[in-house]
């Protein structure tokens, strides 16, 4: 008998040797041994993610975590520097007709995709080509709807897209069907980086597993859910990356990333939540705490066209009543910069002269007062729906009483972001959560994207703000080619925004990242999220000494 | 064929068969749920930046637009012949995303009962050689300790001790860069002790409750009137014959581990079948969804069908009609 379960131990055991000899599906190898065969000790970058890419396809990113891993290997025409300026990237240069409808860009020569072939126009009217073709299933072909004929391609009733040209190697030529200022900052997005025809047509399901791009890092192995390995492109066309290995740990738990931080394990990492406080006591880990306020709004957002948030006086009432300074220290201890605008500091023609909506109980009680509800009375409970993070509950809780404080009744409900995407796509809640990081740093991002009527609902403005005058400041900016009339055209649209109050403002969230002490050259951008920094230059990075 | 081996084999061939009903009973009550809950793949793929028109390009050529009940034929169909789909999110198929992670997930719950089984039953054998003793009640502490206590919890201790202070294993993940052998099999130590917490104590009280009811048998009474050796006694006649409880049990903790390691697969950053299938619930990926509830569908059926074979060979008394 004792054999038995003897025999029973060595079922196990067997299972245990099989687990760990199950092969893994091909495309999927485990990146081991080269740092172990190579005579020189290689600088490796281990780099947390909170997910795993679901894609490695520019064609299908959506995402910040896939965006990540991409920005380190492709490129585009153009990209945003540190500074969130758009800069040259693969073109070296470009003229924009006087009508803004016409883009032409001139290719640097010599730049070579990870297999070796040189980048040429005819690449890039490939890639945006293929954006464009429904057959390749894109989530982001609309964004390239303002090029002239491509409606008409994705809609079967062209053979090409007119707007689309390369009338040589080294000239991309892109027309639109009307002027569209934002542009440029959109083609720096990584959905419209070059890719390789022969490698996407070899296997267009197998590239998004193994992509092969121009950018400063060239793929090595993915394992999903556990490692991206990525090397340094030696030949990279900017300067070639100070370290070795690029190694991508997907790591889900923000305490686990924090204690692998602290074990050495990463070269950088978020703060967990209500770590801040202790963290900022320490000089030491002080001392690690890099980032800046990011373009990365969390407020909260009113069904306009519903009662009882078609009353603006009732939106204004509530943006008064929240003490944000008390949510801002306390609750996210420090990680968060009180939003006054509707369009984010740092971008393009930004103003930073709206005092916002201070927090005033007195003045929420007039404005409810003014709405129809002196005190509260007459107001229905009033349903907050947010999504299921414990730091969206404690936010949501503060708001509550908040508003408790001047007569108005809220009740709270989480649900999953897939089903508060639906409903809030569908107009259902009245008063929910609203997030957005921005897509390139031009107010057009935020105000007409998220607030122009046309958009309503699942496209952006999921408030259902319509306001015939905020539309026309809005429209008139994103064709108005004249980057002074811009400015005054947003600045315009923003006072409208503010009395009118859509959203409920709360903060800009701050990426504070905790660097290790060795590691330099690490800029974190308006536009990063941390851990995953979808935008910071890699390449730039380097560590000192020995760590 | 003796007439026992055939009955077993009818036996183990109709439990074989019964996975059938089983499968299309699971798959469509899964499908029903996930079709009727809230969220929609499309809308999860698209992010904050839906275009309804590029929306129902993308829902058309998924084949989301057919026809639920044609939806779940194709699916059938397509499990009939092994192929569980496509994932909408990763962008692979469903068998070749999902084996990888069952052969993870199969390596830490192997590992996890491994212990679980040493460490219980040892605890529970001397537990139960003098009950009421101080070695007794430790165990029992640590054994209601072991079950009380949260996995998500333990893990984030063991990681704070063995982790950042001691820096004796690493704290996620299940590899290492450039690592192999030893360096790699250090990622499998946490959470393998955490994942084996639960276990260990259940087999520990199970062992010490069917040993101390073995030892009152009048056959051990005997045992120990023809001047056996104690130990000969505990391990020969009282261990052997308090097996069949402990191998359900363990039976029962293997699939359960196999299935139901989530938790222990987040804290750890282990990338297993559980977190993938949390995964692919939130992102409403209806295959993989599917894909796994049919691999642990299987999984079930496949080890209580080896219990209770391993009844059989256990106690040659039991037998099958």
């Amino acid at each position: 008998m004792a054999y038995r379960l003897l025999g029973l131990v060595a079922v196990l055991l067997t299972l245990l040797l099989l687990g760990a000899c199950i092969p893994r599906p091909s495309g999927e190898k485990t990146a081991r041994t080269p740092a172990k065969q190579e005579p020189l000790r290689e600088a490796v970058y281990r780099f947390p993610l909170p997910a795993d890419p679901p894609t490695l396809d520019p064609a299908h990113v959506t995402d910040t975590v896939s965006d990540s891993v991409m920005k380190r290997l492709f490129d585009g025409l153009v990209r945003f520097d540190t500074d969130l300026k758009i800069v040259p990237a693969i073109a070296e240069s470009w003229l924009i007709s006087d009508d803004g409808t016409t883009y032409k860009f001139f290719l640097r020569k010599g730049v070579q995709f990870h297999n070796g072939r040189e980048v040429e126009g005819e690449d890039f009217l490939y890639s945006f080509t293929r954006i464009l073709d429904p057959a390749t299933r894109s989530e982001r072909a609309q964004m390239l709807f303002p090029v002239k004929g491509a409606k008409a391609f994705y809609d079967g009733k062209a053979e090409q897209v007119a707007g689309l040209e390369a009338p040589d190697d080294a000239t991309f030529k892109i027309t639109l069907s009307r002027p569209y200022a934002p542009f440029l900052g959109v083609l720096a997005m990584t959905n419209f980086c070059v890719v390789p025809r022969e490698e996407v047509e070899k296997d267009e399901e197998g590239f998004a597993q193994h992509p092969v791009g121009t950018g400063p890092f060239v793929f090595e192995s993915w394992e999903r859910d556990n490692q991206v390995v990525l090397k340094a492109n030696r030949n990279y066309f900017r300067a070639s990356p100070s370290i070795d290995v690029l190694v991508f740990e997907v790591m889900p738990d923000e305490n686990t990333r924090y204690q692998a931080f602290l074990n050495g394990d990463l070269e950088h990492t978020d703060i967990p939540f209500g770590k801040a406080g202790e963290i900022m006591k320490d000089p030491k880990r002080v001392a690690m705490v890099h980032g800046v306020t990011a373009m990365d709004m969390y407020c909260y957002g009113f069904q306009t066209q519903k009662p009882p948030f078609d009353n603006k006086f009732l939106r204004l009432a509530f943006n008064y009543a929240i003490d944000k300074q008390t949510i801002i220290e306390n609750i996210l201890e420090g990680r968060g910069e009180w939003q006054k605008t509707y369009v984010p500091p740092g971008s393009f023609y930004f103003k930073g002269d709206s005092g916002g909506y201070p927090y005033d109980p007195g003045k929420a009680r007039q404005y409810l007062g003014k709405a129809g509800y002196p005190g509260g009375s007459g107001l229905a409970e009033i349903t907050l729906n947010i999504d299921q993070q414990q730091l969206s509950r404690q936010i949501a809780q503060q708001v509550q009483e908040d508003l408790r404080q001047v007569g108005v009744k809220v009740r709270l409900e989480q649900s999953d972001w897939a089903t508060f995407l639906d409903r809030v796509y569908a107009g259902e809640p009245s008063f929910f959560q609203n997030t957005w990081l921005a897509d390139y740093p031009d107010p057009d991002n935020w105000l007409f994207v998220l607030l122009e009527s046309a958009q309503a609902g699942a496209p952006g403005n999921i408030t259902r703000f319509v306001h015939s005058r905020f539309d026309h400041y809005v429209r008139q900016a994103r064709q108005t080619v004249n980057e002074n009339q811009r400015a005054y055209l947003y600045g315009k649209a923003e006072e409208v925004a503010l009395a009118a109050a859509p959203w409920l403002l709360l903060y800009w969230r701050k990426n504070l990242t905790l660097v290790q002490p060795y590691v330099e050259g690490l800029t974190i951008t308006a536009m990063d999220r941390t851990p995953h920094l979808n935008n910071s230059p890699m390449e730039q990075v380097r560590f000192r000494g020995e760590r | 064929m003796c007439e026992q081996g055939e009955r077993m084999l009818y036996y183990v061939l109709k439990r074989i068969l019964q996975v059938i009903p089983v499968l299309i009973g699971i798959t469509l009550i899964t499908f029903t749920v996930i079709h009727v809950a809230p969220g929609d793949p499309v809308k999860i793929m698209m992010g904050q930046r839906y275009d309804p028109e590029v929306a129902q390009t993308v829902r058309h050529e998924m084949g989301l637009d057919k026809p639920l009940v044609v939806q779940y034929l194709i699916f059938l169909g397509e499990m009939a012949r092994g192929d569980l789909g496509y994932s909408y999110h990763k962008r692979q198929p469903v068998t070749h995303l999902l084996r990888g992670k069952f052969g993870n997930t199969l390596y830490l719950a192997a590992a996890a009962m491994l212990l679980a089984i040493l460490l219980g039953m040892l605890a529970g054998v001397l537990a139960s050689v003098k009950p009421q003793s101080p070695v007794d009640y430790l165990v029992m502490v640590l054994a209601v300790a072991g079950v009380s206590i949260p996995v998500f919890w333990l893990g984030l201790m063991l990681q704070l001790l063995f982790g950042s202070y001691l820096h004796w294993f690493p704290v996620s993940g299940m590899t290492e860069y450039g690592g192999a052998g030893w360096e790699n099999f250090k990622h499998l130590v946490l959470p393998a002790f955490t994942l084996a917490s639960v276990p260990a104590a259940i087999v520990a009280r199970i062992t010490r409750s069917a040993m101390l009811e073995v030892m009152g048998e009048d056959y051990i009474r005997t045992a120990r009137a023809k001047g056996l050796a104690e130990s000969v006694i505990i391990l020969r006649h009282v261990l052997k014959n308090a097996l069949i409880p402990i191998v359900t049990v363990i039976g029962n903790m293997f699939a359960l581990l196999l299935t139901g390691a989530v938790l222990t697969e987040t804290v750890f950053s282990w990338p297993g079948l559980g977190r993938a299938m949390v995964d692919a619930i939130t992102q409403r990926d209806f295959p993989v969804i599917l894909g796994g509830v049919t691999i642990f569908a299987v999984t079930f059926v496949i080890v209580n069908l080896l219990v209770d074979v391993l009844y059989a060979a256990i106690d040659p008394r039991i037998r099958y009609n």
